[in-house]
C-alpha cells in the first residue's frame, strides 16, 4: 500500500466517520471503533497493541503499560491494519491477525505507522489528553 | 530426531541447534545444507521459507493448533477454558476458533518472543488471559452466559 492509497482510504472513511476531519482523539477513536463494531480493550500486553480476530469479530488490545497519551496512536495503528490490510481481503475463514508496532520487517507496519501519523497529525499532547 | 541427535550428526553443540530452531541464530550456508540433508527437507525452504516445499511436520505444527506444544499448565488451562465456553453455550465453531486463536504460533511469537517450548508458564498464561478476555467479550455480545 503506498502513501497516496492510504490517504485515499482515510478520505473514503471520512464520510462514515467525520471525526477523521480533525486530529484523532481517544474519544473520537472510540466512537469510530464502536461504529465499525471493533472492540477496544486495555490490557497487559508484551507489545504496544494488537489487532485480534476472533471468528468474525475484531478486537484492538492496547497495552495498559503504555502511557495514556500513547493509547490513541497505538490503537490508530491497529485500525490502520484493519482498514488497509484486512478489510478488503477475501474471507479468511477462522484466521486471526496479530499486528504490533515492533515488527519492523513487515512493510504493513510502515503502512499502519503512516496511517496513524496522518489521522493524528497536528495533535498536541494536551489535545490528546 | 532430537536436538541432541541432530547436534551429534552435525558436530555442533545442542544449544546451537536450539538457537537455530528458535530463530535466534541462523545456520551458515554449509551447515544449512548439511542440516537440510539430515532433515530431508529443501535447503532454500529451511533457510528462508522461499520454496513450495512443505514438510509433513510443518503442516502438523501450522495452524489450526498445536496445543501439544504448550506447557503443561497452559494445556490444563486451555481445557478448563474450553469447558467454560461449552458450559456457557458456545457452539463447536466458537470453541474451535477460541482454541485456534489461543494456540497459534503468532501468539507465542508476539507475546513471548519465541516458541511455546521457550516460554515459561507464567508468560504463556498471561498472554492466554488477554486472548481469553477478548474471546469472552465476543461471546458475551453473542449472548453466551460468560
Amino acid at each position: 500500500v503506498n502513501a497516496s492509497q492510504i490517504l485515499r482510504v482515510i478520505d473514503a472513511k471520512r464520510e462514515a466517520h467525520p471525526e477523521l476531519h480533525e486530529p484523532l482523539t481517544w474519544n473520537a477513536l472510540q466512537r469510530i471503533l464502536a461504529r465499525e463494531g471493533v472492540r477496544l480493550h486495555i490490557r497487559r500486553l508484551r507489545n504496544h497493541a494488537q489487532l485480534i480476530r476472533y471468528g468474525s469479530d475484531f478486537h484492538i488490545v492496547v497495552s495498559s503499560e503504555l502511557p495514556a497519551r500513547r493509547h490513541t496512536y497505538a490503537a490508530a495503528h491497529e485500525l490502520g491494519h484493519l482498514w488497509l490490510h484486512i478489510e478488503n481481503l477475501p474471507d479468511t475463514g477462522t484466521a486471526c491477525f496479530h499486528m504490533d508496532t515492533e515488527w519492523r520487517a513487515d512493510p504493513r507496519e510502515d503502512d499502519a505507522e503512516y496511517f496513524a501519523t496522518v489521522v493524528m497529525q497536528y495533535m498536541s499532547p494536551n489535545q490528546e489528553e | 530426531m532430537t536436538q541432541e541427535q541432530l547436534a551429534l550428526a552435525l558436530g555442533v553443540h545442542e544449544k546451537t541447534v536450539s538457537r537455530w530452531e528458535n530463530d535466534r541464530q541462523p545456520a551458515d550456508r554449509d551447515t544449512a545444507e548439511q542440516l537440510a540433508a539430515q532433515l530431508d527437507v529443501d535447503e532454500r525452504w529451511l533457510r528462508n521459507g522461499e520454496s513450495d516445499f512443505r514438510p509433513e511436520v510443518v503442516r502438523e505444527l501450522d495452524p489450526p493448533a498445536w496445543p501439544g506444544a504448550l506447557p503443561q499448565r497452559a494445556r490444563v488451562w486451555l481445557k478448563q477454558f474450553e469447558l467454560e465456553l461449552v458450559n456457557a453455550g458456545a457452539t463447536d465453531d466458537e470453541v474451535r476458533d477460541a482454541r485456534e486463536l489461543l494456540t497459534r504460533p503468532e501468539v507465542f511469537r508476539l507475546n513471548m518472543g519465541g516458541a511455546p517450548s521457550e516460554a515459561n508458564d507464567e508468560e504463556v498464561l498471561e498472554a492466554m488471559d488477554t486472548y481469553a478476555h477478548v474471546i469472552r467479550d465476543s461471546l458475551r455480545r453473542r449472548g453466551r452466559k460468560l
